[in-house]
Formats: C-alpha cells, structure tokens, sequence
C-alpha cells in the first residue's frame, strides 16, 4: 500500500436510534466526526444525507473515497419489533415446538405474573417433516419429499412469507436438512429459506434453529436496505467498497463479491448470513473502536463503558477481546461468536424517583429519547440522570450559559428545566435540589458498580489492572465516579467519545468466523481428523474472503481453536492453537490442560477430552488504519465554573476540549467541554491529553486521593 | 428508618453486589454439574442473628430467603477472623441443611474489630457417597445410606485450612475431585465477601451498614404484612397430598396400595397481615426419603418459597430478604414429616417442599380469590440416561434431563408451558447432545396436547418425551416423578390439568405403566414414554374467548375433541356445586375411600409413639386400615382395629 493510497479519504458511519454518526479521515491525517438526526423510516437516506454534509464540509469529491463501512441497528431493530417476515420453520417430527420449549429456563423463575416468551416464528407456522437421521449419521426415516413439498405448499398459502429449516443433527449431517432447502428453493424461487446448518452448523438444536429463523426474518428486508443504501450512495458519487460491521466486531463487504444483490444471488444466501452476522454490530463497533484506540495508547486490560440514553453497555477486555456464543438477543439466543457486551445499568434518561419505602431510585424507567430529560426542552418533566449531572454542574458543554450547545448543536441543555424537574423530589427528601441531584448521582453509581462487580468476578478480572474507557453521551460524565468505585485507577476518553461507534466501523477489520462440528473424545480422536477439518474450515474461510472486496484488506491472519471438555462433563472451555502448532490431539491437550488448570486450578492433563467443535476465525486488518493526533493548539485559557461535589459547591475550571493540546494537564474539579458530550474531572483527579488527542485520567484511587 | 433513603439504596446496591460476586466467584470456580448446569448452589449475607439480608435474585436457585442461619451459626461460636464453618448435616445445623448432598460454608464478616455479619453458600454435590451414585434414593430408609455427614466444624480456622477434614470429607465420596474443587470455590466466593465488606465499611462505617441492614429487613417486613393485611383477617386450609406407592404395571390410581401417600395440611391464620402456618393433620415422618428437616423453623425457606414468590411478586421493589418472613409464625408438630426426628431420611425432600408449595397457594387462593393461583406440575423430574458399553464395559452416565409440567393458571395470564415455579431455574439439555452422549433415540420432545386444565386461563401444558433405546444394556433413572394420580388442582371455576404418567413399549402388547419409574433397564428397541402434569386451569372455561381456544388448537395444545369437551358451553358439564378448587376425579375418590377425619385420627394416634418409630408405625396402620376395607370406604371400625394392632405393638416392645 503506498502512501498515497493511505492518504485518501474514508468513511465509517453508525445509525443509531437518535442520530447518525460519521467520521471522516481526510488527505492530511485529520479524523473529523459529525452527527445528524438518523431517519427510523428511511434509515439509508440519512446515512447519504450525513455523507454528503460532511463531504460538502470538507470540500471532498465522493469518487475520492476509499472505503465506506458503516454499523447499523436496522437488522436488530427489525428482530426487536418482530417486524421482519412472518417466518415459517420445518423441523424433525416429534419436535413441533422446538422453538417454544427452548431450553426451558425462565428468565425469573421467581415471578409469578412473567410474561410468556414467544418465538419469533409462531408455533401455527410450524411444521413436522418425517424424516430423522441419528447422531451417527445413520438415516432413521427418509425424507419424506412429498409432505415436505406439502407443508410448505400449505404455509405459503396461509401468508408465510420466509421459511427456516432445521432438522436433528444436521449439524454433523447435513443430507436431509440440505435437500429439503434445495427442493423449497426450486419449487418457490422467490421465498427466502434459511438453512439452520449452512447459516451456522453447530450442535444444539434449539440455537441453531434460532439462527435460521432469524435470518428469515429479517433477510428480505436487510437485503432490501442495503440494495437501497448501495444505490443512494452510488447515486452520491461514491465508488468505493461499502463494508457494514458485524456482531463480531470485524466488517464484511456489501458490494463486490458475492453481494451483487438479493435477484443475482442464485441460492440467496448472502443476505441470510448478513442478517445473523451484523445483529449486535452496532455496539461491538464500538468496543473495537475503544480497544483500537486503547491498544495505540498502550491499554489492553480495559472496561469499556459506553452510556447512552437508555443504559450502560459494557465489555471486559482482559487482553483480548471476549467472544461469546450465547449472547441474547432479546429473547433469543444468539450462537454465533459476537463480542460479548453487557447491558448493566442506568442510562442517563433514566427516571429518579422515590418507592414504596420512601427510598431513591433511579430508573428502570427511562425517558428515552423523547421526550428526554427535561434539560432537553422537549417536553420532559420528570428529573433524570442527565438533568442531575446539569443541576451538578458536571454536565455543562460549550457555549454560553441558558442556551448551550450539544450534540452538536442537535440539542440544546437547559439547566433551569433540570433544576425545576428536581424541585418536587428535593423536596420529597428534604434536601436542596442540588444535594438531590448530587444522591441521584450517587444511586446511579451504586447500581452500576453492583451490577460490574459480578461481571468481574464472573471472568476473574481485578479491577485495578484495568482502564475505564468511557464514551457514549453520557460515559465521560459518570466514567471518575464508577472507576473510583471499582477502584479502578484509570479512566480514558477517547478523542470523540460520541461517534466512536462510527469511529469503529471505520478502523475494523474483515473477520469472520466458521464452526465445524466434531464431537468425539480422545479415546479415539485422531490427528487426521483434525487436520482435515481445520483445513476444510481454512479454506471455506478463504473462499469467504475471495468474495470480499478487500482492496485496503490484504494482510490474512487466521486462528484455529476448538471448545473442549472433560468426557462427561458438561461445559466447554475455547482452546486456541498456537499459530505455528501442529493440528493434533497432543497440542489440543496442552492448550485445554493449561485452561483448566487456570479456570479450576485442577490438573486435567491426563483426562480424556471431548472435542466438542472445531472453531476457525480470519481476520484481515485495514492497512494503515487511520488513527487520530491530537490537532489543538492549545486555545482560549480555562474559564471559572462552579459545580457541586462531595456535598458542596466549589470553584472549578471549564475548557474546551478544542483548547487542550497533546501533553496537556488539567487538575480537578474541572469539566472539559465537547460537541459530543462533558468530560467531568472531579477533584482530586487529573487529566492527561494523550498525543492521539485521548484524555488519560487519575482517579486517585492509587495514590488514595478517593475511594 | 436509621438511614436515609439514599443511603440505604445505595448500600442495598452494595451488598447485592457482594452475594452476586460470591456466586459468580462460585459458578466460575466449581466445575460440577449442579452448578454448571442446573444452578443448584446459592450464596447469601445474614445478621449475627441468623437473618437472611443479602441474597441473589437471578444467578443461582432461589431458595435463600427464610434459611435459618442461628443454629449453624452458634454451632461454631466463638469465632476468629480466617474462620470457615461447613456442614451437610440437617440435625446439627437445625434444619440450614435440609438433605445430605447440599454443602453449606459459612464465614464471619469483620469490621471495626467486630462480628456484623455472616457469609453463607452452598453447593449441591453432585455425589455425598451412600449406597446409590448421586447419593439420593426415594427408598433410603437410614440416614447413613444417604452418604457421609459432615457436622458443624471449622474447615478453616485462623485462616488454617483443615486439610485433615477436608480429605476425609471428599474421599469418601464418589467424584472428590469434584468436590473438592466445589469447595474450594466456595472459600473463594467466601473470602470475596470479607473483602468487599471492608471496602463497604470503609467507606460507610460499620454503623451505617448494619443501620441499613436493620432498615432493609424492617421494610421487607412492613410492606409483606402491607400486602397480607389486604386480604383481611382469617383462616385458610388446604390439603394436598405426595403420591405413595402402588403395585406397577396397572394403570394409575389403581392396583394394591403399597407406600401410602403423605398427606400435607397447612392451615394459613393471618392477623393483621401476620402469618401464622399450621401443619397439624400433616403426615407423621415417613420411612422414605422424603422428610423435610426445618428444625421447626416457622419462616424455614423449604415453608415460605410460594410465599415469598407471591409477595416478590406483587411487588417487585419489595427488598428481597428474610425481613419477607419475619413475621411468619409456625405450629410445626414434632415427628411429622415437616418437622422430623434425628436421622430421618430425606434425599427426595423436594416432592414435600413442592407439595407445602401447592398448600400454601391453595390458602391465598382463598384468602385472595381474584389473585388466585392454580397450581403447576408440582414436580421435578430428572431423567437420567446410563449405558454400559459391552465391549469395554465402561459405564457413561448422560447429564439428566428434567421433566417438569406446565405452571397453573395466573390471574390475567395463562399458565406456563413446560416449566413452571418448581424448578423454572432448571435448563434441559439439548436432545443431540444426548443422542451423542448415550444409545438413545429421542422420538418426541414436544408439549403435550390436552394435558392443561381448561379454564378461562388454562394451565400450561406438560412435556412429552419419548425415547427408544438403540443399544442393550441403557439404564434410566427417573427421580421425582410425581402428580401421576391426584392432579394439579384447578381454581375459580378451572379444571384440573391432567396428570403425569410413565408407560413403557406404549401401543404394543407389551405395554407397561411404569408409575414413578425410578430405576429402569432397556434392551435395544424398548420404547420410554413420559408424559408430565399439565397445570390447573383458572376460572370459567366458559369465559375464554372463542378466538383462543381456536389458537392453542392451532398450536397444537388442544385438539378438537378436547376442545368442543372443555369450552363448548352447551356440551361442556356445569361446573355447579365443584367450589374453589376442582381436585380432580382421583383425589376425590381417594378421600371417599379414606375420609379426611379418618385420615387426621390415624395422624393423631400416632401422636403416642416416639418420632422414630412413626414411619413404619404409619404405613403399617395405613396399609392394615386398606386391607381391612377391601374395595369399600375405611370405616372408624377398620381404622381403629388397624390403631390398635399398631398401638399394642408398640406397648408389648416398649
């Protein structure tokens, strides 16, 4: 890749549910964010509308972009509202409610009046197809082609507009399963059928027909989406590949390849495997971004803490990346690898108020994005996390007093609507309203630490060997406050906390991830066995990435590991291969003997394994991902502002974060003003401007300045 | 209130998190299946009076609330910072324990140079040693054939771990790895509690901690008697039964009684939104492994869990606490099976713990008709599959499936299908992994059509599962089975759901009701059917719109015939005369043949004999009292003959 290749313009975008975000790498080096007001009809059109505006901005020709990737909620949104096709599902007979019986457990086997969960294909749209292969691969009952052929016949005709297949063990024995989607496909060309075993052949019959059935859901209309999105920015001018992001954090190709369209697509299964593998991409854009930017500032033991409106998400990084196969999406379970992301608290819509007993709480309830807090005048009256930080102080973006500027410049903070909203709780608890605010603030730590602390000790982590890297709207301004209490040293903010979603999409890698099923232990396991499997999954890999357009991609990595457990026990633990390792039973043993050993403190060297699947992940990172530098100069000196900490108002000092330049420091309290959002230095704290432009905070808890 | 209102929550939040660490500590750390898999294992924070005031809502089981913490506590005093107590004895730690495999550890919390609180967890072994792997039988008369006892002792003192006692503990059974291990990670999720407790105080005070905790207990108090006061003042009874034991192979309810049933009687008394539980007219203790040790604790956990479901429930803010209980009190008879003598078996105590379950909703039912419950499958069963291979001989056990039935019918919602408040933690595991693990064939895993009770909300429907042996020399073993006879009841008008049952080679010559099952052998090609209860249906069949009745036959609940027989008004039987509960056609004739006066002299004259003598004493009297009557009701004459032959039996050998 020469230099000027690199130099050239690109593009990453994230669709949220209240604004779109873009980030723009421009000719000399610089990283420009920018915000407009996403478009829930037509999500594509604000997209285009945002890419032109900050082209338009920086006097760039669209053909001069290189690369566009963007995330998007559009599949997740469409799987949220069920509003994707009615889904029909073929299943073994014997078991017609597969998906209602799921694996049993209730979500809170305590609550007398819970709600049923209901599948995302109704049980009336099910049906048994006789046919049953055993776990051996031994056929039990043929297909019976002509009841197939019927049910199907029978769904159409009662409005089923999408259709899902999975039968036992196709996993590890595809015929049945595959013959069946062949035969539907040839007698209804125009019906979209998902394949539960070539979408994602892992055991586990309920899961695996999750997958299938939510990519027939949503396929139709993710594909109609991205067609539509392609053509808009075709229509703009630009040339270039268009990427979107996956769950796993990596992006794959819209355009070039295999994605020439739902119609040219013969067996249509591009937008099938789109629609499972970008579920949860939005948010794990952004804990790729943060753990990019985090790596080129040194970090990769950190907690990502991305606050928004209506909760706190989180992920764990303890030197890499977690991955997990059981994420929940909704009510579904999700198999496929996504990076593991948990939604642990309150937002900053959420709702103070007082129970039953008299107590303060924040939250559950949320005033989301309309009407919002009350600080936002838009008819929101009740007092929320985000009107307490204004009432604090802590929350205070550029611009002048009583009509400030946020988000920028989409909202506008209004700190008396805040105060006034406060009033009737203050009361209520005999405090003044900013000592309400300042217990609102506290509560919503609590709960958030509460809910962390468990994760934690879930994974081993000590907390004080990490980093705190806050984003979203409202990270930055409660990131101090929860690190202290973790009694995490460390707090980072990226350089636009606000779009670091896009940001992400921007810098991610293609990367995809394949399972084979194995199932069969050491006893008589043998190296053949799985020489040939990683071979077969390396190159169904890199078939995968032939079809990518990979122009900025070229460097290829992959990784092969395999989940293992003790013959008999119930649980698997991921064993990765080194990558010079030889494919064999041996080296699986040391890998699973050194995991055990740390995960139980048990020796299981000598155990007999069970290989449950064979797991192959390709990575192939952007060359020169652009990354940002610090481009302030160092500006307008820092202006007095007064704000509320430790039960008291003291003098602060408030700069522009425009104004901070690489190596700057800056001692609490302080605020630190964005367009995107407040960066809060409480006393006691000192910030860093890192030469990327992040900003490095002590939260004292080291040298014992807070606890 | 001592605290402020900010104060306490952000200390209720604090100490949630110390419980829910303790137990992701545990479940990371222990690699047993229990844990892994059916999240059998618990972790709480208690006063140094014994009172639950910490424990998790969703990691692990939810059978905190109501432990009874004093007796184990003081079994160990005085204590040192560094100590561990553990037990797994049910006399010796007055009924913290309540059968053998449940490992419990204990550690005082210090701040300020003094005791504030105590850290409890448990962990459900997979194996205690005993006479059978797993260390649970239905058919274990004597304590020691239900593995080893630990009593109270210190396995750590000072700090010191007892290497001595812990080796000893775990050699003697079956998996000590594994135990081991599980142990292990149960001082790990300990000594995180210690840890987080100093940070608290540090922060706080030790007084403003135990000021919050005295809050949170007191408000958990206040609001449960609020929402109990609500209902008014009475007294509500309700009856229900654990099935005994009949000649197999002939079809439920039917053939020679050999076990007979036991019989649960809670009498609900509330004052002024004071609970009070009586159990007089339970059942004496039994010779199977089915009695409750409380240690005649009135707000004993295994007592009050619907309870303390309804009330968390109806108000989900309410704090999650023994405050929930504390107001409960209890006439626990001593040597009944709710309360039993030393040594008393008690592996499969769940099947009474579900059954008081059933009691105690059947009182709110009609302390609180329009919140009225029917009741749920009232068990679960776990199935578990082994085979031996005959070439290598080598014996593999499948994890077990559990088998539970549908919930009843709510108040505004329909029951729950497939699972329900007994064991809804519980998760089942995939049919290919199975198919993989052992030779078997599942043919069906579905819902079962026609098994819920009809009602304005039906129940929810039980399971099926039928499976075929591929290979010779596959084992299965069914614990739990229960409500194959008398079925969970219906309220309000709703019928009952139909009951469970277990049949092998079903459509063949050979066809076999299997009853309870139990241990079971196949040869290749042998078929296993179970079927689970469906729950009780709640209100008026009449009353459900036509348009649902039409979906659940759309879904396969309900068939035609089912449907035209529950919810055609004019075909459909008048449901006059049936009152709040309909119990169902087989625990109606049961208390013909056996009237319930009859049934509570027999329980009283045994009254007169030591607690231990009462199991053999009661199904002998029982037994001889059935003789006697042939096919005809038990008269006073047959059960006073059958009195005394038991009564003089006892008099010639005392």
């Amino acid at each position: 890749m020469t230099s000027t290749q690199a130099a050239r313009p690109r593009i990453g975008v994230d669709v949220g549910g209240t604004f779109t975000d873009v980030v723009l790498t421009t000719a000399d080096g610089a990283v420009h964010p920018a915000k407009v007001p996403s478009d829930a009809a037509r999500p594509a059109a604000a997209v285009v509308r945002a890419v032109t505006e900050v082209l338009r901005r920086h006097d760039i020709a669209a053909e001069d972009v290189e690369y566009f990737a963007h995330g998007q909620t559009f599949a997740l949104n469409t799987v949220l509202q069920r509003a994707g096709a009615r889904t029909g599902l073929l299943v073994t007979a014997g078991f017609p409610d597969l998906l209602d019986i799921g694996r049993l457990r209730l979500r809170d086997p305590i609550d007398f009046f819970a709600a049923p969960a209901h599948p995302l294909a109704d049980r009336r749209d099910v049906r048994e197809i006789p046919e049953r292969v055993r776990a051996d691969g031994t056929v039990e009952l043929p297909l019976d082609e002509r009841a197939l052929l019927d049910a199907v016949a029978d769904l159409r005709a009662s409005g089923v507009t999408a259709l899902a297949v999975c039968f036992l063990h196709a996993h590890a024995h595809p015929a049945h399963e595959r013959r069946a989607v062949e035969l539907v496909r040839a007698a209804h060309p125009d019906l979209v059928v998902a394949g539960s075993a070539e979408l994602w052949p892992e055991e586990k019959e309920f899961e695996r027909a999750t997958v299938a059935v939510l990519a027939a859901h949503v396929a139709g209309l993710l594909g109609g989406y991205l067609a539509d999105l392609t053509e808009r920015l075709r229509a703009a001018g630009l040339r270039c590949p268009v990427h979107i992001t996956k769950s796993n954090g990596g992006v794959m190709s819209v355009t070039g390849g295999a994605h020439r369209g739902n119609e040219s697509d013969a067996d249509g299964r591009a937008p099938l495997r789109a629609a499972v593998e970008t579920l949860l991409s939005g948010p794990a854009a952004g804990v790729a971004g943060a753990v990019r930017l985090a790596a080129a500032a040194g970090v990769d033991r950190l907690i990502t803490m991305d606050m928004g409106g209506t909760s706190v998400d989180c992920t764990i990084v303890d030197g890499a990346v977690p991955y997990s196969t059981d994420s929940a999406l909704g009510d579904f379970p999700l198999l496929i690898p996504a990076i593991e992301i948990d939604s642990i608290g309150a937002g900053g819509g959420s709702v103070a108020h007082l129970d039953a007993s008299g107590v303060l709480k924040v939250g559950p309830r949320s005033a989301g994005a309309q009407p919002g807090p009350a600080c936002y005048g838009r008819g929101g009256t009740e007092p929320t996390l985000t009107d307490a930080y204004v009432v604090c102080g802590h929350l205070a973006p550029e611009a002048p007093e009583n009509s400030e500027s946020f988000a920028d410049g989409a909202v506008t903070i209004d700190p008396e609507a805040a105060r006034a909203a406060f009033r009737p709780l203050a009361d209520r608890l005999g405090l003044d309203v900013r000592q309400a605010a300042a217990a609102t603030i506290d509560v919503a730590t609590a709960m958030t630490h509460a809910r962390l602390l468990p994760l934690l000790a879930r994974r081993g982590v000590d907390p004080g060997a990490t980093h705190l890297v806050a984003y979203g709207g409202a990270g930055p301004v409660q990131a101090v406050a929860l690190a202290r209490a973790l009694a995490v040293p460390r707090v980072l903010v990226p350089w636009s906390p606000g779009t670091l979603c896009a940001f992400g999409a921007l810098v991610s890698g293609l990367r995809q991830d394949l399972v084979t099923s194995v199932g069969e232990t050491t006893a008589t396991l043998d190296d053949t066995r799985l020489e040939t499997a990683w071979k077969d999954l390396t190159e169904r890999a890199l078939a995968w990435y032939a079809e990518q357009d990979a122009t900025l991609h070229t460097t290829v990595t992959t990784r092969r590991w395999a989940d293992v457990q003790r013959a008999g026990q119930s649980f698997t633990l991921p064993v990765v291969l080194p990558d010079d390792a030889p494919a064999t039973v041996a080296e699986l043993r040391r890998g699973f003997a050194a995991a055990y050993h740390a995960a139980y403190g048990v020796d299981a060297s000598a155990a007999e394994l069970d290989v449950r699947n064979l797991r192959l992940t390709l990575t192939a990172d952007a060359a020169s991902p652009p990354l940002p530098s610090a481009t302030a100069t160092g500006g307008a000196a820092p202006r007095p502002h007064r704000l509320y900490e430790n039960g008291a108002e003291v003098a602060a000092v408030k700069v522009a974060r425009a104004d901070l330049p690489a190596g700057a420091t800056l001692a609490g309290p302080a605020v630190i003003a964005a367009p995107d959002t407040t960066v809060y230095v409480p006393g006691g704290a000192v910030a860093r401007v890192d030469p990327a432009g992040n900003l490095l905070i002590d939260t004292g808890v080291a040298r014992g300045e807070a606890g | 209130m001592r605290s402020s209102p900010v104060t306490l929550e952000i200390l209720t939040h604090r100490l949630t998190a110390v419980v829910e660490e303790m137990a992701e500590t545990i479940r990371r750390t222990s690699f047993s299946v229990f844990v892994k898999q059916t999240a059998d294992f618990g972790t709480c924070l208690v006063t140094p009076r014994g009172e639950v005031f910490a424990a998790p809502r969703t990691i692990s089981g939810n059978l905190m609330i109501g432990i009874p913490a004093a007796t184990a506590i003081a079994s160990l005093a005085p204590y040192a910072p560094g100590d561990v107590g553990i037990s797994n004895d049910p006399d010796g730690t007055g009924g913290l324990v309540t059968h053998l495999p449940d490992v419990w550890l204990w550690a005082p919390l210090y701040a300020e140079g003094r005791i504030i609180a105590y850290a409890f967890s448990f962990v459900h072994a997979s194996d205690i040693g005993g006479d059978v792997p797993g260390s649970i039988s239905w058919h274990h008369t004597d304590i020691h054939q239900e593995g080893l006892l630990i009593p109270p002792a210190k396995l750590r003192e000072g700090g010191r771990l007892n290497e001595a006692l812990l080796r000893t503990a775990v050699a003697n059974t079956r998996v000590p790895e594994e135990n081991r291990g599980d142990i292990e990670a149960q001082l790990a999720g300990l000594a995180t509690a210690q840890r987080r407790i100093d940070e608290i105080t540090a922060t706080f005070g030790a007084a403003a901690v135990t000021d919050a905790v005295e809050d949170l207990l007191d408000e958990a108090e206040r609001r449960a008697t609020g929402i109990l006061r609500g209902f008014g003042d009475g007294s509500h009874r309700f009856v229900d039964y654990v099935e005994g034991l009949r000649a197999e192979g002939r079809p439920a309810g039917t053939g020679e009684v050999l076990v007979p049933p036991t019989r649960l009687a809670v009498e609900l008394t509330l004052t002024d939104g004071r609970p009070h539980l009586s159990f007089q007219g339970t059942s004496p203790q039994v010779a199977e492994a089915i009695n409750l040790p409380t240690g005649g604790e009135p707000g004993h956990y295994m007592l009050v869990f619907a309870l303390v479901n309804y009330l968390v429930s109806r108000d989900p803010g309410i704090p999650y606490n023994s405050g929930l209980v504390r107001a409960v009190t209890a006439d626990l008879p001593p040597g009944s099976i709710v309360n039993p003598g030393p040594g008393a078996t008690c592996g499969v105590r769940a099947a009474v713990f579900f059954r008081i379950m059933d009691c105690v909703l059947g009182c709110l039912a009609q302390a609180a008709p329009d919140a009225a419950l029917a009741t749920g499958s009232g068990a679960v069963a776990i199935a578990t599959v082994a085979h031996t291979d005959p070439t290598t001989g080598r014996r593999h056990v499948a994890v077990g499936q559990p088998l539970t039935g549908g919930s009843g019918g709510r108040p505004g919602l329909d029951g729950l299908h497939g699972t329900s408040y007994t064991g809804g933690w519980l998760r089942n595991v995939p049919n290919e992994l199975l198919e993989q693990d052992v030779p078997v064939l599942v043919e069906e895993y579905r819902y079962r059509p026609d098994s819920a009770g009809p009602g304005r909300h039906p129940g929810g429907a039980g399971i099926v599962l039928q499976l075929r042996a591929l290979a010779d020399g596959v084992t299965l073993a069914v614990r739990g089975m229960e409500r194959l006879e008398f079925q969970p009841w219906g309220v309000a008008g709703g019928l009952p759901g139909a009951p469970g049952r277990a049949v092998l080679n079903p459509g063949t010559p050979g066809e076999r009701e299997l009853g309870r099952v139990n241990v079971l052998e196949l040869a290749a090609g042998d078929v296993l059917r179970v079927e689970t209860a469906g729950g009780g249906g709640l209100g008026d069949p009449a009353e459900r719109p036509a348009a649902d009745v039409a979906r659940d036959q759309a879904r396969g609940l309900l068939t035609e015939d089912a449907a035209r027989r529950a919810y055609d008004v004019d075909a459909a039987p008048t449901r006059a005369g049936r009152g709040l509960f309909d119990v169902g056609p087989a625990r109606r004739a049961h208390e013909a043949r056996w009237p319930p006066p009859l049934q509570e002299r027999l329980i009283a004259a045994l009254d007169a004999l030591p607690p231990a003598r009462r199991p053999a004493a009661y199904r002998r009297a029982y037994l001889a009292a059935e003789r006697a009557a042939g096919t005809g009701p038990i008269t006073d004459a047959f059960l006073a003959a059958a009195l005394r032959a038991v009564i003089d039996q006892k008099e010639t050998r005392s």
